[in-house]
């Protein structure tokens, strides 16, 4: 047999030997309602969904709506049960801005943010790389106020958020981006 | 997000209304444009048509079902989250191979390789045989665990392109599309894969 024969022999017999692969068992069932299960979490839990900025303002324009509508209500109802009763301080209703994060790290495994928000989880907040690209992404729905946060890329190691308007020294000789919401 | 419409078709050939393929496609669409608007249910029809597809994938990828299962859960989360990014000019199902093979990529990096796995006893039960006795599937699988311990040593890179080219049998076309690379240096992986799968085949039968 020459040698090219046998080089050609070899590829078929690994191929024949690949070909065992090709065996996948069925999904376990009930997946699809697993998967489901997670999706509606995800959904419940207002976590990032890209670009939805139309349903997202809409979400928030009706909560804001319920909140005040219910506030009203009670209003009326104290109003009623003690007449002439002071009329108590303007009911304040926070209203959550919508955050997106973006931050280009490539050959990154995972990239999370920690800040003023989440107790300095590093990895309570997670990013998202979604088309491989090494940009993570993420959207965030914070109350107003001024927060202080860090991405954290692999779970070890602590960057300043390149993007940041604003930046303030920690105590650990880094500096933390810091979110200004008004 | 291109606006989806119950019209006429926007391209392809004349009486592509009727094609089952093309009314498939547009159906898909529409489910996708109404998850992007909020519709969970909508987006059930795109779990229940494709998460079959993404858990033979990951399951070749990764190797157990525990995994794949673990990785289908997965992509199916991050397409949701991101539906609104989706491309329409991407089949659907490229779109989450493509989220399915990134997540089995991180996980393949962030796990140590497997054990090395002791060659099959083939000669106890007979050889490869044609029938398909419950003794020749066992060899079968047998060959294949093995054969999965073998390719679990291949830095994943190489697995990926190996599982896509040989085991999927996907053209490189798709490839290139799914993994963002040149058509050359997927053939490369390819071709420098097989040579590691067989070197390490004759290392572990020896």
């Amino acid at each position: 047999m020459s040698r090219n024969e046998r080089r050609i022999r070899e590829e078929q017999r690994l191929d024949e030997r690949l070909a065992l692969l090709r065996d996948a068992p069925e999904p376990p069932e009930g997946l699809a309602d697993r998967i489901m299960r997670s999706v509606d979490a995800v959904a419940a839990s207002g976590a990032p969904s890209g670009r939805r900025a139309v349903p997202l303002a809409a979400l928030l324009r009706s909560h804001l709506t319920t909140a005040l509508a219910g506030a009203a209500v009670a209003l009326a109802v104290v109003m009623a049960v003690r007449p002439g009763a002071p009329v108590p301080p303007a009911l304040s209703v926070a209203r959550l801005h919508a955050v997106r994060l973006r931050v280009a790290v490539p050959g990154a495994r995972t990239v999370a943010v920690a800040g003023d928000w989440n107790g300095w989880s590093a990895t309570a907040s997670p990013l998202y790389d979604i088309d491989g690209d090494g940009v993570f992404a993420a959207e965030l729905r914070l109350a107003p106020g001024s927060y202080r946060y860090m991405f954290v890329v692999d779970g070890t190691r602590w960057m300043t958020d390149p993007a940041a308007e604003r930046r303030r020294g920690d105590d650990f000789g880094h500096e933390d981006a810091v979110l200004d919401l008004n | 997000m291109r606006p989806m419409s119950d019209a006429a078709p926007k391209d392809g050939p004349r009486g592509a209304a009727s094609d089952p393929a093309h009314v498939e496609r547009a159906g898909e669409e529409r489910a996708i444009a109404q998850t992007a608007g909020g519709d969970r249910a909508a987006f059930r029809q795109l779990v229940e048509r494709h998460h079959r597809g993404v858990f033979r994938l990951a399951y070749r990828v990764l190797g157990t079902a525990a995994d794949a299962e673990d990785a289908t859960q997965e992509t199916f989360v991050r397409a949701y989250r991101a539906i609104d990014r989706f491309d329409p000019r991407w089949r659907f199902s490229t779109w989450l191979y493509r989220i399915a093979l990134n997540y089995c990529r991180d996980r393949l990096r962030r796990s140590a390789p497997g054990a090395r796995p002791e060659p099959p006893d083939v000669a106890a039960v007979g050889g490869d045989g044609g029938d398909a006795t419950p003794e020749v599937a066992a060899v079968r699988a047998e060959r294949a665990r093995w054969l999965r311990g073998a390719l679990d040593r291949l830095a994943p890179k190489y697995r990926i392109a190996l599982v896509l080219k040989d085991v999927e049998e996907m053209p490189y076309g798709e490839m290139r599309q799914l993994l963002r690379l040149p058509i050359t240096t997927l053939k490369i992986r390819v071709i420098r894969a097989r040579r590691m799968l067989r070197k390490l085949l004759e290392e572990m039968e020896q």
